[in-house]
């Protein structure tokens, strides 16, 4: 349904360029989940604006449902913009403050010419807030409120595809699993396909059905879920898992400590951008860039150590 | 136990009337131990923190309780006295590293200022100390760091300077506001391996403050759950995650995403709202009678250190 190839974004910067993005290629299907993962900085966020449009890609092709978006004019994009909605991370800064919640979920529906507040009044009842909320305005919300009056708008146009950039990293753990479980009731109702970003394994792994690795500007890792879960096979990917706190006391993990900091995105190292942080570096590393390999079935890693 | 709060009650005066946002809490720490205070936002415990450094925002004010550090109620000190103690003996370290770093100052300047002004130390003697605190925190090339300013580190290297600034004067106590929430797992698990070390080191008493029961899991003895201003739950970490007797409790762990375990997440309903009589989680809980709305239910204790305030408690 949704192609990704090539990707690329840089920004200039001081005379160089910051490749942001640096090529990167993935598919999302009908009714599936792609969770996009990795630290800040690593390019997940201008990944999922530069397939919605909202800045334009550098390089590499965006298809969906068989149309090349990013040969698309403006104008030419505007129809497609319809089955491409966005869900921001934070709900509080996303909605306009002085338009009444009923406005804000019916804004996309006048842009396109349909006006109902029948349609409205569903979309609200269809996320769990009442009809009679739509004359408040935001601030008279909860966090997990807001944020189900921005799933509304995105669904207000019947999209196929969501981009959600870290949806719920912004709302208290309680509130966090209704907005999470409301997410994959609508997937489920609407065959709706997701391109979850976020930070958060457990939330990824939680809502994913294939995830991918991001490290500054490239996929390291995509995988089914549980087989990137189980079997991680990029250094970076073991790293990031083994970090994560379990809440489970008593239990001492073995944890792989990365040392330094991330390099700068503007002077990428040479070879595997991993290998000034990664606990088994060897020469080919630092100078020779692994290939994206299908390692086993579905689970593709660019990694020399993982020879398949 | 080196740092006692009781009965704590901070209350903020606004237009709308007063809100009760920490209303009679208690929990204390010893030497050495890391006790983690959970809850969500709106919860009181950044305030109840802040309340033992006397630092609470306007229009808040403690209006009752006790504050008991080496015997002394710091609620009574004076302002001179809560000086020289806030930084020196009891130190706290914010989420945010910028908000608590002065941008037009070096990272050197900054730490040395607290050991010159705590221990009268020498210039020179405060910036060796900046020095070993920085390499302690674990920051490479530390004598060329001291030169630079806040804005030419990256996130995790300013919670790191933020971390030896709070430890430059070897406080007795920590208290840690959230000090990992704004940072990537990989960086977090470098500051909170770092902290525990500091705390084996130097005898630290640690107050920890945040919403990650993961985190907690790792790096806390005892645990405190607040839910709208009051203490709902208190137990050892063992006994707390194996048998959480508060609905509240039971629910924050049933809602968390883990790894490796499919399947719904359980909701807890609504939202925190401070209700104005009975227990504050009546409106979200699944166990709520008429007496829990009517009747806000008292501390009691259901096994060894365990205690609970819940009418019907599992």
């Amino acid at each position: 349904m949704l192609e990704v190839v090539g990707l690329k974004k840089y920004f200039p910067v001081k005379g160089k360029a910051l490749r942001a993005v640096d090529g990167i290629s993935f598919t999302v299907g009908e009714g599936e989940t792609l969770g996009l993962v990795g630290e800040s900085g690593c390019g997940k966020s201008t990944a999922g604006k530069a397939i919605l449009r909202l800045i334009e890609p550098t390089a590499g092709t965006i298809t969906l449902h068989g149309t090349e978006l990013t040969r698309l004019s403006e104008s030419e994009m505007r129809p497609h913009r319809r089955t491409l909605q966005v869900i921001f991370q934070d709900p509080y800064s996303s909605l306009n403050p002085r338009m009444t919640a009923g406005a804000i979920v019916a804004e996309p529906l006048r842009n396109f010419g349909m006006q109902s507040s029948e349609r409205v009044a569903e979309l609200f009842r269809r996320v769990g807030l009442a009809p009679e909320q739509m004359r408040r305005y935001p601030h008279e919300f909860s966090g997990g409120q807001r944020q189900r009056l921005g799933i509304a708008r995105a669904l207000a146009l019947r999209p196929s595809l969501i981009v959600a950039d870290e949806p719920v990293s912004a709302l208290d753990v309680s509130v966090q699993a209704q907005v999470i479980n409301l997410l994959e009731d609508l997937q489920a109702e609407y065959r709706l396909s997701y391109l979850f970003i976020a930070h958060d394994l457990a939330v990824v792994q939680h809502i994913s059905h294939r995830v991918a690795v991001m490290y500054l500007g490239k996929i390291v890792e995509l995988a089914q879920k549980r087989s990137l879960f189980a079997q991680p096979r990029h250094p970076y990917t073991q790293a990031l898992l083994s970090a994560v706190p379990q809440p489970v006391p008593g239990v001492k993990r073995q944890r792989i400590v990365l040392t330094g900091d991330l390099p700068s995105p503007a002077a990428p190292p040479p070879g595997c951008r991993f290998h000034t942080r990664c606990p088994y570096a060897f020469e080919r590393c630092r100078v020779e860039e692994p290939a994206f390999e299908e390692k086993a079935p579905g689970h593709w890693a660019a990694c020399h150590l993982d020879a398949g | 136990m080196i740092l006692e709060v009781e009965n704590l009650q901070t209350h903020f005066f606004t237009r709308d009337g007063v809100l009760r946002a920490v209303d009679g809490v208690s929990y204390s720490v010893g030497q050495g131990e890391t006790l983690a205070v959970v809850g969500e936002s709106g919860c009181g415990k950044s305030v109840s923190a802040l309340s033992i450094l006397r630092l609470v925002p306007q229009p808040g004010r403690i209006v009752g309780g006790g504050v008991w550090f080496e015997k002394r109620n710091l609620l009574q000190a004076s302002e001179a006295e809560m000086r020289r103690l806030r930084g020196n003996h009891v130190s706290m370290i914010f989420q945010e590293p910028m908000t608590s770093l002065n941008p037009v100052l070096t990272i050197g300047r900054q730490i040395a200022e607290a050991v010159a002004l705590h221990e009268r130390a020498s210039w020179g003697k405060a910036m060796a100390r900046a020095a070993e605190m920085l390499r302690l925190v674990h920051i490479a090339e530390p004598e060329a760091r001291l030169r630079m300013y806040p804005h030419q580190l990256s996130g995790g290297m300013r919670q790191r300077v933020m971390i030896a600034m709070a430890l430059a004067c070897r406080p007795k106590v920590l208290i840690a506001d959230e000090p990992t929430t704004a940072l990537d797992v990989t960086i977090q698990a470098q500051i909170l391996e770092l902290i525990q070390e500091l705390k084996e080191k130097l005898g630290t008493a640690v107050i920890l403050i945040t919403h990650d029961l993961g985190v907690v899991a790792e790096t806390a003895q005892r645990v405190v759950v607040l839910y709208a201003g009051r203490k709902v739950e208190e137990a050892a970490v063992g006994e707390l995650f194996a048998n959480p007797r508060h609905p509240y409790t039971r629910g924050l762990m049933a809602a968390i995403p883990r790894l490796n375990q499919e399947g719904r997440l359980a909701e807890i309903p609504g939202y925190v709202q401070i209700q104005a009589a009975g227990c504050s989680f009546a409106p979200r809980c699944p166990r709520a009678s008429d007496r829990c709305r009517a009747e806000a239910p008292p501390l009691e204790e259901v096994a060894q250190g365990h205690s609970v305030a819940c009418w019907n408690h599992a």
